[in-house]
């Protein structure tokens, strides 16, 4: 486990660039996010363990980061003042781009991982907007109407979009149909929608409607998504099967919020967390052939099960990123302690 | 969908497509834009008065008279025509054309006799309405017969600034004390006079505008400080982490009711003690310590050793107590601050 420490600030967000195995991104914020400003490090692995390349320092907090996908320089971040600003690490001091149209906090900024002209945020200020990196105005608004904590380009589309918000409602834009009263939205998933009831199976209690914090497209089943939020529970939806569908699996065990959720991008049936309870879990969602069901959660639903946890953070924990290259498990991770670790996922299974 | 593009032929299809286009996110980005744009003074008044005109010379008939608000507006490029007719006579073989373009023929001086057009509005304070403008000045015509050149305006405003002390600061008060001299002087040098007086009268009108534009400035920034204000930090964005971290603690939902009464309690107490007590930010900084204080009270039951030792829980510990406070952009000790 490798380990680095974003001195006086507080991780928000890791991100591995998608061209460098050895380049990672954290945003980070003074004082928990609450007051002050905000920096962007970029963490070169080495020999000599993690170094920093470059940081950047802004006016104010960062949520997220995103690197981009057609130029291997340039990284956006979503800031509390509203404003999503695009670097190039190749330069010093400040940004190369800024806009400024959400009228409150950016929580999450997404490169279009199809399309690779077009980028994302999602804002407190309910709204979904998609931008082009060469223009100053947004292309499109897509609103959400309450506080959208994380929004995603489908990775299997250039047209899809995926939000989650605090009214607990999985969202889904395609940007293909024509414009209309309903701004591109195509379903809206209730994510507290109990489980579909079936022979054999108790039918599941319902629960009270959540903030939700976090969601990530599987990269493998294009039409699965996972979310999870306040109510601590991870949940995985498949998009075919409509709004009132439920959930496909149910994943309970962390004892706070989940913060960040992503899927594994070597195995179609891992996912990785990290939550308010200092913790960052490994889960399996039950699809994958062959993986047996020991310990069945009385709540869980679908057949998956946490595969192990890393307890090493001693502050919530709000960033996870899997490494695209090289051996499949290492992660990295970040939170509130000013730390970074790098780590593989296997040891902590095999604990 | 609703609105699939494929479908049995229907006349009324294609109608209904565009009926139902939403256009308020397209309105919302032109409303915004139009915002910026305010803080230009002269597209104010000028945009929209000379249209009628306009229309009425693409249309070959004569304008249906001058906008009143023109004649207001003493540093007006493009003076009501009415008003121009009777003092420009070299300007008549145009009368043939609209009043429009014979207008727009004369628009090289327009400049001069727009300052002086409030010029008799000094020399006879007593008429002070509009509407006898041109009566009034068809009077102080006949005395002001020799017409300044346009240069000469400079050395009066001089004379008149120091013989008034108190005329850059008060500009009405001068203003009557100013006019009394102007008429006494009148008949040894009416061309001065009148210079001093039509100055007067064009910066008078200036720093009205100039005012104007600050109050419009003023205005058109008022909401860019408070947007700046709510996101200079987050504060509120820890009442709704505290949801985020700890929102499904039953026993929270019991004890937040209790808070959210307490607040009350609280406020009726201070109003009691009287104004004594120094309120700087009581709102917010006592959102900030109970907020805090649930965060905590929310984890309180947690054994593990992570979260008795947490950083962030020990800073949310002294907010609660007030031993820590925001200020600025940084928290600081209230001991040390103060």
């Amino acid at each position: 486990m490798l380990e680095f420490r974003t001195q006086g600030f507080n991780g928000y967000s890791i991100k591995y660039s998608p061209f460098f195995d050895s380049r990672i991104a954290v945003a980070s914020s003074a004082n928990f996010g609450l007051v002050g400003n905000g920096r962007l490090y970029i963490l070169g692995l080495t020999a000599n363990g993690i170094v920093t390349e470059k940081w950047f320092d802004t006016q104010d907090s960062l949520f997220d980061t995103a690197w981009s996908e057609s130029h291997e320089n340039q990284i956006l971040t979503a800031s509390g003042d509203g404003s999503i600003k695009l670097f190039d690490i190749s330069l010093d001091q400040f940004p190369i781009q800024s806009w400024s149209e959400h009228g409150r906090e950016v929580f999450s900024v997404h490169w279009n991982l199809v399309g690779k002209d077009t980028f994302l945020s999602s804002s407190w200020d309910g709204t979904v907007r998609i931008w082009n990196p060469t223009r100053q105005q947004s292309l499109t608004t897509l609103p959400t109407h309450s506080c959208t904590y994380s929004a995603q380009f489908s990775p299997h589309s250039a047209s899809l979009v995926s939000a989650v918000s605090s009214d607990s409602y999985l969202r889904l834009f395609d940007l293909r149909t024509p414009a209309s009263a309903s701004n591109h939205l195509v379903l809206a998933i209730p994510i507290h929608s109990p489980p579909r009831a079936s022979p054999g199976v108790p039918p599941a209690a319902g629960v009270p409607p959540s903030e939700a914090l976090t969601h990530d497209w599987n990269k493998y089943r294009d039409s699965v998504v996972a979310c999870a939020g306040v109510d601590r529970v991870i949940r995985t939806f498949d998009i075919r099967r409509g709004a009132s569908g439920g959930p496909v699996a149910v994943l309970p065990g962390h004892d706070y919020a989940v913060r960040r959720l992503t899927w594994s991008p070597h195995l179609s049936d891992v996912l990785l967390s990290a939550s308010y309870d200092m913790t960052c879990r490994v889960w399996t969602d039950g699809s994958a052939i062959g993986v047996g069901n020991k310990l069945p959660d009385p709540l869980a639903f679908g057949g998956g099960r946490e595969l192990g946890r890393m307890g090493v953070h001693t502050e919530f924990a709000t960033g996870v990123d899997w490494c695209l290259f090289g051996a499949e498990g290492w992660c990295a991770s970040c939170g509130w302690d000013e730390r970074v670790l790098i780590w593989d996922v296997r040891a902590v299974m095999a604990s | 969908m609703a609105d699939a593009l494929c479908g049995p032929s229907n006349a009324l299809q294609n109608f209904q497509k565009h009926a139902q286009v939403d256009r308020t996110l397209q309105q919302d980005r032109l409303t915004l834009r139009h915002s910026s744009s305010q803080g230009f003074r002269s597209q104010s008044q000028a945009t929209g008065l000379l249209d009628p005109e306009f229309e009425a010379f693409q249309s070959g008939l004569p304008a249906a008279g001058p906008a009143p608000v023109l004649e207001q507006h003493p540093l007006q490029r493009f003076p009501g025509p009415a008003h121009h007719a009777p003092f420009h006579p070299a300007a008549t073989p145009a009368a043939a054309l609209p009043d429009w373009a014979s207008d727009f023929q004369r628009l090289h001086i327009a400049s001069p006799p727009a300052v002086q057009q409030q010029a008799p509005h000094i020399a006879h304070p007593q008429p002070q309405s509009q509407s006898q403008w041109h009566r009034d000045f068809l009077q102080s015509q006949a005395s002001m017969a020799p017409m300044a050149p346009v240069q000469q305006p400079f050395q009066p405003y001089m004379s008149g600034a120091l013989s008034g002390p108190s005329w850059a600061s008060q500009p009405y008060a001068a203003e009557a004390s100013y006019a009394p001299m102007v008429q006494e002087q009148a008949p040894q040098a009416v061309g001065e006079t009148f210079d001093a007086v039509a100055f007067e009268a064009a910066f008078e009108a200036a720093q009205e505008d100039a005012l104007a534009f600050e109050e419009e400035f003023q205005a058109f920034t008022a909401p860019a400080r408070d947007t700046q204000a709510s996101t200079t930090n987050h504060l509120t964005g820890l009442d709704t982490m505290e949801d985020q971290v700890f929102g499904h603690d039953p026993a929270l939902a019991e004890y937040l009711d209790v808070l959210h009464a307490e607040p009350a309690i609280v406020v009726r107490e201070e109003e009691q003690q009287g104004e004594t007590k120094e309120t700087e930010k009581p709102s917010e900084e006592d959102d900030l310590a109970r907020t805090a204080g649930q965060l905590l009270d929310s984890v309180s039951h947690e054994t593990n050793t992570k979260f008795q030792e947490s950083v962030f829980l020990q800073l949310m510990r002294r907010i609660r107590d007030r031993e820590v406070r925001v200020e600025g952009e940084n928290f600081v000790e209230v001991g040390t601050s103060g």
